[in-house]
């Protein structure tokens, strides 16, 4: 009787062992491929956002590989899910930088969870790019950290440009995520909206769990203002034109990046969307044949047309291999080195980039985009040095 | 302020639907029904699923979204619920907790709703309406005739029928019942299923309204319902609704004229915790210990 | 040993921390708050401002965090004498609204931009970072249980425990109900605030996001599951639920629906949770001692 117990018991252990073996074990090393780490959330209300990351890394993995490789090796993309608890990107970021040894790394994340990991990148001296986190002291935490994704000063600059000097617009109602986003992109906004004529009438915030805007816009509705800039996700943006268009309200908007999804287009009732302008970097009529090529891979492998989250997570792994290439080398220290090298990359989907600020910054100009007949089209390109050089 | 009103009158009446499906399950069997959310949002699926796929149109939808949140409640109440209706407190929560997870994981599958929102364009057949200074659209005029109707329909149930008398009862003391011969399984159905209806039902007119379904869908509903309930005094019908109103109003009424002072939903609780200080049973509430 | 692995367990070291502490609440004082991770928050800003705002070293921002969460939570504790049962557990949920909306709100507090730069803990010039601290989270966790363990066998145990049964008559032989209950928010809310202490520095940044509502349940459910009102139950809750996301991972995207299901599973075949009186891991757990004491 106390054998059989005992013997249960023991094989219950193993099988407890044989489950955290699995579980913890690091991939077998294979020398022949370069790795770069991935995350981003792939589950829970943030997927969307994440799984349009992956996709993008993927394809660039994809295209590096088509094109000969790097040092003669193959890219492989270690990718995992964080689903948005910075604990889980902590933990990833340890698995990615002591297990997997990761060459460098892309966040596909925003920035709560990337901040957490870019610590934990730092200090292992693997370089880290973070492809659309927005927070102004991400690239702050150290030399190893860079930002692909246009930094908050100069879209917000970009934008009061857009509306002072593009549109003559004098006064201007600011609708902001109270994230750490929308924080900053309206920061950049107010800080040179005088240098470019225009006033901030009123700033107000609401919650991403908010679906009902209609307070705000009334509020607004009831003002002088010549424009509206606002910044969301693909959701909010929907809400937002669909509310403006039920309120009756004229006035134009301004949107960013986050606006730059076909789902904007989906979830907008007809013609809501009409005359919206953005700031993005992604231009989809772009002459560039990577843009095109991009664009059309993404939505054969993927089913839906790529989004700007998409097109910055292939650069951010385009630009790592690229540093790669021209280092010559995985020490991390001759990446840091080459990222700093690059001045006029323009083999990437949202450049080109010009350079990287000395803080880790990509510096590229600003495109702005609007909808007319329910598709983007080319409004401007802003590279003043007064809006790129900010940060 | 016209605007302002509509919204207020609209909102209600969203609160309404989706607090009075939750105060009947809670009323009834006393647990923290967080999974109310899940079926909303898989009402708003199917609404989806069918409004897409059958030449149906948005009110038939609206129905078969009715009919399959029901089912789920009364599954959810058989799979979940049953086993441990006389657990400590936390237990049945944590089984609402669980399932609520699975479903929104679930639905968060490509096979399903996949991770970006659906848009839910279905005309309503209904005119826009003026009623003095305020004006409705279509969605809206379809959720205010909705919610009056399914309050009516409720209100009927509970105090004209044999059924809502046995709710009643059951809610009361529902050993006591049982043992006074009410058929109580049937009658607990029938609750859940009711409840778990009007949950779809305001799911897929929140979908049509927003234009917008998504598996996360739920997870303001998940806590601002209870907000409606507990205002109102947990498990009284009349009390949801009345709350439903005094919550929206304040919530859209200071968002409206303070601005953004503060995010909407820490101003929806703080008005309950206000309200519960002095009234600490809700609006409306008996009291339950 | 694999810095993956420490990371893992030193946060199931700091959700340790936070389900004892609220299982004071919910298990001993009868006192069901879903609202515990704003307290986990208080004590994570507190330690960013001392530390990145005011320079203060390790023990002093600790001490600050326990003090401070303790403090507000006995704030807390006073609506609770009015409010009981489903109508206090709304309100908790409510006070955690409104605390990470003050947290995202306020410049001070760096708004939506959080609080980054949070060093690591430093003792006499040594950064304790990975086995470091994980080793002082597990001190910490420790030290606490065995606490909570002797506090539990105090008078103010008993009382808590009396009121959990029947605040009425525990009123009625004479307990002073409201002091006893505003203690026990003022312990458990320190206890949280230690946790969020030791998370703000693990992290090195603390963002309003970290501190909802989908985690205070998730710390609830760690207590219920593993079996609230025991001293034990809090601890096995946190090391699976906590742990689980990660044991999980090999699932890729079905890992949260066999979370899901998992839990409700385990929840339904043990209703007392796993370490409840009842349970059966409690009693092969108890067997297993008995066995091992028994030979020699």
């Amino acid at each position: 009787m106390s054998i059989t117990i005992e013997r249960r018991t023991l094989l219950r252990g193993l099988g407890v062992a044989a489950l955290c073996a699995v579980t913890f074990a690091s991939p077998a090393r294979a020398d022949d491929t370069i790795k770069i780490g991935f995350f981003s959330p792939q589950t829970g209300f943030a997927a969307s956002d994440g799984i349009a990351a992956l996709h993008g890394a993927t394809l660039a993995v994809q295209f590096a590989n088509e094109d000969g490789g790097v040092m003669g090796k193959k890219l492989e993309l270690v990718s995992y899910d964080d689903a948005s608890a910075p604990d889980q990107a902590a933990n990833v970021a340890q698995k990615l930088t002591q297990s997997d040894r990761v060459v460098a790394a892309v966040s596909g994340s925003y920035s709560f969870l990337t901040r957490p990991a870019a610590a934990i990148f730092q200090r292992a001296k693997v370089p880290m790019v973070a492809a659309y986190a927005v927070h102004p002291q991400i690239t702050a935490t150290g030399n190893y950290i860079f930002r692909t994704g246009v930094p908050s000063a100069v879209e917000g600059a970009a934008a009061a440009w857009t509306a002072g000097k593009l549109m003559k617009a004098k006064n201007v109602a600011l609708i902001t995520m109270d994230n750490d986003a929308g924080a900053a992109l309206a920061d950049g906004f107010k800080k040179v909206a005088k240098n470019f004529g225009v006033n901030v009438v009123t700033e107000e915030k609401y919650s991403l769990k908010d679906k009902d805007l209609r307070p705000i816009l009334t509020r607004i509705k009831g003002m002088n203002v010549d424009a509206i800039y606002a910044n969301g996700f693909y959701a909010q943006a929907a809400l937002l034109v669909n509310q403006i268009q039920e309120l009756g309200i004229k006035t134009p908007v301004i949107g960013m990046e986050g606006f730059d999804s076909p789902k904007f287009f989906e979830l907008s009732k007809p013609g809501a969307a009409e005359g919206v302008r953005i700031t993005t970097a992604l231009d989809r009529g772009s002459s560039n044949p990577l843009v095109q090529k991009f664009l059309a891979e993404y939505k054969s492998q993927f089913g839906q047309p790529a989004d700007m989250v998409g097109a910055s997570s292939f650069d951010a792994v385009a630009v790592l291999a690229e540093a790669i290439k021209r280092a010559g080398s995985t020490d991390a220290d001759a990446i840091v080195k080459a990222l700093h090298g690059i001045k006029d990359m323009t083999n990437v989907t949202t450049g080109p980039f010009v350079g990287f600020t000395e803080g880790g910054d990509v510096i590229k100009p600003v495109v702005v985009q609007e909808v007319k007949n329910g598709a983007w089209v080319s409004y401007a390109v802003i590279d003043d040095p007064a809006v790129m050089n900010l940060h | 302020m016209a605007e302002t009103i509509t919204n207020i009158v609209v909102t209600g009446c969203l609160y309404t639907l989706i607090a009075m499906g939750l105060t009947m399950v809670y009323g009834m069997l006393r647990v923290l029904h967080i999974v109310h959310a899940g079926v909303f949002a898989v009402g708003a699926a199917v609404g989806l699923v069918v409004f897409q796929t059958l030449p149906v149109g948005f009110w038939p939808a609206l129905f078969a979204a009715m009919l399959a949140s029901g089912a789920l409640g009364v599954a959810i109440y058989h799979i979940g619920y049953r086993w441990v209706l006389d657990a400590p407190r936390g237990t049945p929560l944590l089984v609402s907790i669980g399932l609520f997870i699975t479903l929104q994981s679930l639905l968060e599958k490509p096979f399903l709703l996949g991770a970006y929102a659906s848009a839910f364009d279905a005309p309503v057949g209904l005119p826009r309406v003026q009623l003095g200074a305020l004006a409705f659209t279509p969605a809206q005029l379809a959720i205010v005739l909705s919610t009056v109707a399914a309050s009516g329909v409720v209100w009927l149930v509970l105090n004209r029928t044999r059924l809502g008398l046995s709710w009643r009862a059951l809610s009361e003391d529902m050993n006591m019942a049982r043992s006074l011969g009410v058929a109580t399984q049937r009658a607990v159905a029938l609750n859940m299923f009711l409840g778990s209806a009007m949950a779809g039902m305001a799911g897929v007119l929140v979908a049509v309204y927003e234009n917008a379904v998504s598996a996360h869908m739920g997870e303001v509903v998940a806590y601002k319902a209870f907000v409606v309930v507990v205002l109102g005094g947990l498990g009284s019908v009349l009390g949801a609704a009345v709350a439903a109103f005094v919550l929206a109003a304040f919530e859209i009424g200071i968002s409206t004229y303070l601005g953004g002072l503060f995010p909407r939903d820490a101003i929806g609780f703080a008005v309950l915790i206000v309200i519960l200080l002095f009234m600490p049973t809700g609006l409306l509430g008996r009291r339950f210990d | 040993m694999d810095a993956y692995l420490i990371s893992v367990m030193t946060f199931i070291g700091i959700w340790i921390i936070m389900a004892m502490s609220l299982n004071l609440l919910v298990g001993y004082a009868g006192q069901v708050s879903i609202g515990h991770a704003a307290f986990f928050g208080i004590g994570g800003y507190t330690v960013a401002v001392a530390t990145v705002k005011m320079g203060l070293p390790f023990p002093i921002d600790l001490v600050l965090a326990a003090v401070v969460s303790g403090i507000l939570g006995g704030f807390l504790g006073l609506p609770a004498l009015r409010v009981r049962h489903d109508f206090l557990v709304l309100a908790t949920i409510g006070i955690n609204f409104i605390v990470v909306a003050v947290f995202q709100y306020t410049p001070a507090l760096g708004g939506a931009y959080g609080i980054v730069g949070i060093p690591p803990i430093a003792i006499a010039g040594v950064e304790l970072l990975g086995l470091g601290m994980l080793l002082l989270v597990a001190a910490i966790a420790v030290a606490l249980f065995v606490l909570k363990a002797l506090l539990l066998k105090t008078w103010f145990g008993v009382r808590l425990i009396a009121i959990r049964e029947d605040e009425d008559a525990a009123a009625a032989i004479g307990i002073n109900v409201a002091s006893t209950k505003i203690w026990a928010f003022v312990l458990a809310c320190g206890g949280a605030g230690i946790a969020g202490a030791l998370y703000a520095r693990q992290l090195g940044s603390v963002f309003p996001e970290n501190f909802g509502f989908v985690e205070s349940v998730t710390v609830l459910t760690m207590v219920v599951l593993g079996g609230a009102g025991t001293l034990i139950g809090p601890v096995i809750g946190a090391i699976i639920l906590g742990g689980l996301p990660e044991y999980l991972r090999f699932l890729h995207e079905w890992r949260y629906v066999i979370y899901g299901l998992l839990l409700t599973v385990l929840v339904i075949f043990e209703r007392d949770g796993l370490m409840g009186p009842e349970s059966r891991l409690r009693a092969l757990l108890t067997r297993l001692l008995r066995r091992a004491a028994a030979e020699p």
